[in-house]
């Protein structure tokens, strides 16, 4: 099973997030970095930035999803949310089972199949 | 928890859908338990807002009183989907209904409502939220 750590790192990176780099931040843990997709190095007024926590934070997570899944992804990504998220037989009558209830990590890993695929 | 029930609809999606998104927050925020008690200063507890500013308000929470930000709710899926995992299971059926209203899948087939309501955005909850909330 994959870590947060790693699953931030893989959709950044998905996300077109690049030179990802780990700091040892004020927090006295393992951060990591990296340039924004919009963002270039040599352009003034930009810096590396921590990358978004995409599996505690449901907005970061729907950004990605608006941005990058298009066309049939979307079904796609339902269909690996319903997987991840449980038993869509269950689902039908017990609502804890529902992809609306998923959570950030449910969500982005769900997304990071999804996008695996693609490639 | 919420502090007020959601019933069979006292405010229309139209009325709603004319609000700000600084008047969606406060009503959210004020059927998610928060109250507006005196006004804040450095000595006493109470609400504060200026603008430009998040408002401050005290909320009632097992019985004491917490100052507290309120979260913003327009803008913020994690802080609307607390609100959501509080409601029962019935409220929480009651509330996807109306938020399906919103959101208007393309298709009535469980693979399109899902998808509509996973896309749906904080504002949206936020109006779902409003819709049968009595007065």
């Amino acid at each position: 099973m994959k870590s947060d750590r790693e699953i931030n790192r893989e959709i950044a990176k998905l996300c077109g997030w690049f030179d990802l780099t780990t700091h040892f931040g004020h927090s006295r843990k393992d951060v990591d970095y990296g340039w924004h997709p919009e963002h270039h190095p040599k352009e003034k007024n930009y810096y590396e930035t921590p990358l978004p926590d995409y599996v505690n934070d449901l907005n970061a997570m729907w950004k990605a999803e608006e941005d990058h899944l298009i066309g049939d992804d979307r079904g796609k990504y339902i269909n690996e949310l319903r997987i991840v998220v449980g038993n869509e037989w269950l689902a039908k009558y017990d609502s804890s089972w529902h992809p609306y209830r998923a959570t950030a990590r449910q969500r982005a890993e769900a997304f990071v199949k999804v996008m695996e695929g693609k490639a | 928890m919420l502090k007020r029930c959601l019933t069979e609809g006292d405010m229309k999606l139209e009325e709603i859908r004319k609000l700000s998104d600084d008047q969606l927050k406060m009503k959210v925020a004020e059927i998610y338990g928060f109250q507006q008690i005196g006004e804040y200063r450095y000595t006493d507890y109470g609400w504060h807002k200026r603008a430009g500013e998040d408002a401050i308000q005290l909320t009632p929470i097992d019985g004491g009183l917490w100052l507290q930000k309120i979260p913003d709710y327009v803008n913020d899926l994690n802080a609307v989907r607390e609100i959501f995992l509080s409601l029962s299971g019935q409220l929480q059926n009651t509330f996807i209904s109306h938020l399906l209203d919103i959101v208007q899948p393309l298709y009535v087939t469980q693979h399109h409502v899902t998808r509509a309501i996973v896309g749906a955005t904080a504002r949206q909850w936020c109006e779902a939220f409003l819709i049968g909330i009595e007065k």
